[in-house]
């Protein structure tokens, strides 16, 4: 009796994209991926591309249309992880690439982006704020340190006899490092489907 | 023909999500620009109210303090200070140092016995500042300049006043 291997008995499956896709759709509800605070309650901010807090005073400050984006970046995760999932499961067929290809590289971009976000935000608050508003500041001081990503700074503003110092705490959480291995799930999965797609001989002219 | 429709589906399902946030938020606002973008009125002003109870309308002077009579005995100068915050917050006073002059002269140097002292919102502590003194006990003493150092929402406030 021929003896036939499991791999050989299971249907294709693009593995890498039905993990990722399984945890693009739960990467949503996980929570914020960095958060900052200054002082203890002073300015909380919790950050992620699906959802932000953030709060002055112990007063939560709320936008219309940042709500209304991180809600789409939700929807479009959720359903490139689906859609991926289903790609996926039908690597070989004709729908299967376009699929995979839609939601791979959006966890990606996502990482990339909130890293960019957070490193040209810091950059203008140490480098350019200080510059902008140096004249408010009458017969004082201000420096302004702010962490690039993660760490802990000290800002510190001097106006005549007064002193005033704030800590400043930044760190990314560990659902960010969830994203970061969705991330590389999702381009393992999209570099692994080229293995499904037969390439196509180039027609030779009669 | 079904490759290039699911193409140019997922290409148009990525438009919407770009496109549609603004929509939504425009089309919820009355197409109002800044009220889509900015926080709305009623949190604005939440903060604000929080934010005026950070402000001394006179300036932090020295008119919260009453320095009672420095008592000095066996090298050792204690003066009880009664302090009643101007703030609609909580504080917490880490640090409080006095200079103690007699006749224009500085005689004594005291600082906060406690560690620390919480104050409630427009409430009143009572603490002790003691501080070492050789010498003939002045005749007159009293604090000249008062250096206080206090924390609300973990922001640390270091004021130094001249007092008297």
């Amino acid at each position: 009796m021929k003896r036939i291997s499991l791999r050989m008995r299971l249907p294709p499956v693009n593995w890498f994209g039905l993990v990722a896709g399984a945890l693009m759709l739960l990467l949503p509800f996980l929570g914020p991926w960095w958060s900052a605070t200054v002082g203890a309650g002073a300015m909380d901010l919790a950050l992620s591309p699906f959802d932000y807090r953030m709060s002055l005073l112990e007063q939560p400050i709320t936008s219309t249309l940042i709500g209304y984006f991180l809600l789409a970046a939700k929807l479009s995760v959720m359903i490139g992880g689906a859609l991926m999932i289903a790609g996926s499961l039908g690597p070989k067929r004709w729908w299967g690439r376009r699929l995979v290809r839609f939601g791979a590289m959006r966890v990606f971009w996502m990482v990339i982006g909130l890293i960019a976000l957070l490193l040209v935000g810091a950059l203008f608050l140490n480098s350019i704020l200080p510059n902008l508003i140096s004249g408010m500041v009458e017969g004082g001081s201000m420096q302004v340190k702010v962490p690039y990503v993660e760490g802990v700074t000290t800002s510190t503003i001097q106006v005549d006899a007064a002193t005033i110092t704030a800590p400043i705490t930044a760190s990314l959480t560990e659902i960010f490092w969830v994203a970061v291995v969705v991330a590389v799930l999702g381009v393992a999965a999209r570099i692994y489907h080229r293995r499904f797609v037969k390439p196509v001989k180039p027609v030779k002219p009669k | 023909m079904g490759e290039r429709a699911l193409g140019w589906g997922l290409r148009l399902l990525g438009i919407v999500f770009f496109i549609g946030p603004f929509i939504a938020a425009f089309t919820a606002h009355d197409w109002d620009l800044q009220a889509a973008v900015v926080p709305s009125q009623a949190e604005m002003d939440d903060v604000k109210e929080r934010l005026s109870g950070l402000v001394v309308e006179e300036g932090f002077s020295e008119d919260p303090f009453i320095f009672e009579t420095p008592i000095f005995s066996n090298d050792t100068v204690r003066m009880a200070v009664e302090f009643t915050s101007p703030l609609k917050i909580p504080i917490k006073i880490t640090d409080l140092s006095a200079t103690i002059s007699d006749q224009g002269l500085q005689v004594a140097q005291v600082q906060m016995e406690e560690a620390e002292v919480d104050v409630p919102a427009n409430g009143t502590a009572n603490f002790t500042l003691v501080g070492s003194y050789t010498g003939v006990p002045p005749t007159d003493p009293e604090p000249t300049y008062v250096n206080i150092t206090f924390e609300l929402y973990g922001i640390t406030l270091q004021l130094q006043m001249e007092v008297g």
